[in-house]
């Protein structure tokens, strides 16, 4: 196992090496540069040009992609073009904002996603199967910024019944602090979570649907277990493993959806960082959040193939 | 820079230089609108929410609107921008002299004048600040700002260890010279807030220090906290010089709130206090009960501009044309919801300079097809002016995402149509949509532009500035409008009614050279929590110029 682990590391080196070259490429061939917007009737166009070369983006841009690679082996992602401070300190202050948001919107996706699936499962054909059915397509084809916008004018605007955005209360907080930023975090959470609600019910129900027919199943019936020992305690087991493999390639679904979540629920978290640094072609910024995610995808992979292997004793590493 | 949305940025063109580098409105001896209005009552915290955070609270580094919000209220310049004239006033200068010559301004600074951490502020802070502006290590774009001063290019250059033209006389007065007169000096050079010399000087890269997060001023408020992404928290400075104990209120906030619809949202539920209204939320706003509309006229303007580079539009019958087909005041009147006004030209109804004796294209479709056909366009068989085997075809760049500009975009395609040209309308990202206008590759753009508080107009217009270096993207060239750019910021005396006239000629020839349609200037409209007495917003202060002065009734 600790072998198997090294070995798929070992293996990421390359990948994102890979990566690297690509979101140099891509973010550095897109039109436009930092110094476009500054704006101001008292500047001239030396103190842009001025501003250029102190950015070095005079250079060619094979000797700035090097440089960066260079230092980045030596742990060193470069300054904010922007606020001029340390790049990974500025990713370290928002990414637990963005862990703490996905990581909630894990739980209750994995919570209330499989719960629907096997109650469609269970009642099929049913009024719970078709609700279900209605609402996973309903809230995977609404886009997110919407339906927060609308859970914002209806529940916090409307009925007061949550903040309207932000992680806790700025003035006149009426709960315990971690009360209020649980309370801050429910409606972004559930944005957020709603896309894989929608694909983990339907996956469950499938998967449920597909292991309830098998003749293990029939045979426990016939033993006479209790109808929730059979699902809960045969069933769910095997229909689980579908689930297991999809979280792993939901980790960077979450991260993108973020982007949308944080902006629309003012959340200080990784996603408005990036979407912030890319329109001010902050590309040291830029260049730091695309790495940092994409080793937070390889390692979500393997996270997602570690536990396949615990929650299906017959896969083995070797 | 990064941090700035579009839309804090467009608002940033409006009032940038006004709202960003100012502070004060009245001086602190006269009598302030809040305290006209009633005894004021010291406490509470006043929430502004805002799409953007700060970058950098440092005055001589940032270049967003977002951080000199924060740091007009931290730092105190040498002299203020008067809030209601637009012209330099006193403020931590008690008085300035200026030789007959017009080169020689002689600084005379308040005393008993604090930093935050209790030092005496004195003249060498001051020149401290242009000094470490000029410095060639500092990353800024100020420098300029300040290159007419005697020995600043060679400081720029880093061929000399200080500025021969900014000179301490004694810890209370300072003086600077200048190669060649200037007029927009003061407004341009002396109203950025001044950095605290004892805490910056051994600093090892000013670019880099911790002071840019955590900043110590002269000014009403001291910084507290800043929570990244989320909330910059200020507290009075009860030491203030400007009045004993200082501001009324205990706390400033900004809140980065994102998306517009939410801050229309928190200033419903009360989170924010103070947030800016689209136009398009306006009329939801206006029926809530605990909040007042405040509209002010802004220094920026939208134009459609037009390559004068690119035949046929090097044709002024053909720019006029394209000019008199679109009927700005239906937009202004419908899109707008009638909250901005006409404009003319560059120098909009705000300015001192304002020409009003321009009149602006008036809604003419005859008169546009005249024009074309005096041009040599005739219409081809599918209804689209021609000349010879040219169609009138262009291709309009709009920047994504900015709601009223593509509205605009559109209305303009649709009446384009009915003269007989064909526009094909293209939208794109802010940051690329910028690099386009860089490289002039387009023909027509919505885009928008700002005057500064002096009116100088060039960076936009003088040929010296012309695109990729500088501003003047459409590429326009006329040496009369060179030499009245020149001329103008060096009148004898710095006469402002000598100024005024240069640039009502200036005025005259862009009118009627037509490289833009000139559109409208938006009005600013913010709404404040009606509980707050105080506020007072206006073209040349923005909202928070009086900050000191607002208080929250009981």
């Amino acid at each position: 196992m600790t072998k198997f682990v090294l070995r798929r590391l070992l293996q990421a080196i390359p990948t994102l090496l890979g990566i690297s070259i690509l979101i140099f490429a891509v973010i550095r061939l897109a039109p436009g540069d930092p110094v476009n917007l500054f704006f101001d009737p008292t500047i001239k166009g030396e103190d842009l040009e001025r501003m250029r070369r102190q950015l070095g983006l005079d250079r060619p841009l094979y000797i700035q992609y090097i440089d960066w690679v260079t230092n980045l082996a030596r742990g060193d992602f470069g300054r904010s073009f922007v606020t001029r401070e340390p790049v990974l300190s500025r990713i370290l202050e928002r990414l637990p904002n963005t862990i703490q948001l996905s990581l909630a919107a894990v739980v209750i996706a994995l919570l209330v996603g499989p719960t629907l699936g096997i109650l469609a499962a269970t009642h099929r054909g049913g009024l719970i199967d078709q609700l279900v059915r209605v609402l996973a397509v309903v809230v995977d084809a609404v886009p997110n910024f919407w339906l927060g916008l609308m859970l914002i004018l209806v529940l916090a605007v409307q009925f007061r019944l949550f903040p309207s955005g932000g992680m806790y209360t700025l003035r006149g907080a009426f709960m315990p602090p971690l009360l209020d930023r649980l309370w801050h975090l429910v409606l972004p959470a559930l944005v957020l979570a709603a896309g894989p609600i929608a694909l983990y019910s339907r996956l469950m129900r499938t998967e449920m649907l597909e292991v309830l027919s098998q003749d293990y199943i029939r045979t426990a019936r016939a033993k006479g277990l209790a109808e929730g020992v059979v699902l809960y305690g045969h069933a769910l087991r095997n229909a689980l493993l579908p689930i297991v493999t999809v979280l792993g390639g939901t980790l960077p679904f979450l991260f993108g959806g973020a982007v949308v979540t944080e902006s629309v629920f003012s959340w200080p978290g990784m996603g408005r960082l990036f979407v912030d640094a890319a329109y001010s072609r902050d590309y040291p910024m830029v260049l730091g959040i695309s790495l940092i995610a994409s080793v937070l995808v390889v390692l979500g992979q393997l996270l997602s193939d570690i536990l396949y292997g615990i929650v299906d004793p017959r896969i083995r590493y070797s | 820079m990064a941090g700035v949305s579009r839309r804090e940025f467009l608002s940033g063109l409006a009032g940038f230089t006004a709202a960003g580098i100012l502070l004060g409105c009245s001086g602190p001896s006269a009598p302030s609108p809040a305290e006209q209005a009633g005894r004021p009552v010291y406490g509470g915290t006043v929430i502004f929410g805002s799409p953007a955070d700060a970058e950098i609270l440092n005055p001589i580094l940032h270049n967003d609107t977002a951080s000199s919000n924060i740091t007009d209220r931290i730092f105190d310049p040498v002299l203020r921008v008067d809030p209601l004239t637009g012209q330099p006033a006193p403020w931590l200068a008690e008085r300035w002299t200026v030789s007959d010559d017009g080169l020689t301004y002689t600084f005379y600074l308040r005393r008993g004048v604090r930093w935050h951490d209790g030092e005496a502020f004195t003249a060498h802070d001051v020149k401290f600040t242009f000094e470490a502006i000029l410095d060639p290590r500092t990353r800024t774009v100020r420098k300029s700002n300040y290159d007419m001063i005697v020995g600043a290019r060679a400081r720029i250059e880093g061929k000399a260890p200080e500025t021969e033209g900014i000179r301490v006389l004694d810890d209370y007065t300072l003086e600077i010279t200048l190669e060649e007169p200037f007029c927009p000096f003061l407004i341009q050079g002396m109203v950025r807030g001044i950095i605290p010399k004892h805490l910056l000087e051994k600093s090892e890269d000013i670019n880099r220090d911790e002071f840019n997060r955590r900043p110590v001023g002269t000014g009403p408020f001291k910084f507290k906290e800043w929570v990244k992404g989320d909330h910059i928290t200020l507290v009075r400075n009860e030491d203030w010089w400007g009045r004993p104990g200082g501001p009324y209120i205990d706390q400033y906030i900004r809140k980065v709130v994102p998306d517009s619809t939410v801050v229309t949202a928190q200033l419903k539920t009360g989170d924010i206090d103070v947030g800016s209204v689209e136009p398009s939320d306006l009329d939801e706003l206006e029926r809530e009960e605990g909040l007042t509309i405040y509209r002010y006229d802004d220094l920026g303007y939208t134009y459609i501009g037009y390559n004068v580079s690119r035949p046929p539009l090097d044709d002024k019958r053909v720019r006029w044309a394209l000019s008199l087909a679109v009927d700005v005041d239906t937009i202004i009147r419908t899109v707008l919801r009638g909250e901005a006004v006409r404009i003319t030209d560059h120098i909009p109804p705000a300015s001192w300079a304002y020409n009003p004796n321009i009149k602006p294209p008036e809604y003419n479709p005859q008169r546009a097809r005249q024009l074309l056909e005096q041009a040599g366009f005739r219409p081809g068989p599918d209804g689209i002016m021609r000349r010879g085997d040219r169609a009138l075809r262009f291709t309009l760049w709009v920047p994504a995402g900015q709601k009223v500009r593509e509205q605009v975009a559109i209305i303009a395609k649709d009446q384009w149509k009915q003269i007989g040209v064909d526009v094909d309308i293209q939208f794109q990202e802010w940051n690329a949509f910028l690099e386009r206008l860089r490289q002039g590759d387009f023909d027509l753009v919505v885009s928008g532009y700002s005057l500064g508080v002096d009116p100088n107009p060039r960076a936009f217009w003088h040929s010296a500035e012309l695109a990729p270096r500088g501003f003047n993207r459409i590429r326009y060239r006329n040496p009369e409008v060179d030499r009245i750019i020149e001329e103008a910021v060096k009148v004898p005396g710095c006469d402002p009614e000598k100024r005024k006239r240069l640039y009502w000629r200036f005025q005259e020839i862009l009118a009627d050279d037509q490289p833009f349609n000139f559109l409208y200037s938006l009005k600013a409209l913010v709404a404040i929590k009606r509980s707050i007495v105080g506020p007072n917003p206006t073209t040349f202060g923005g909202v928070f110029h009086n900050l000191h002065d607002w208080y929250i009734a009981k």
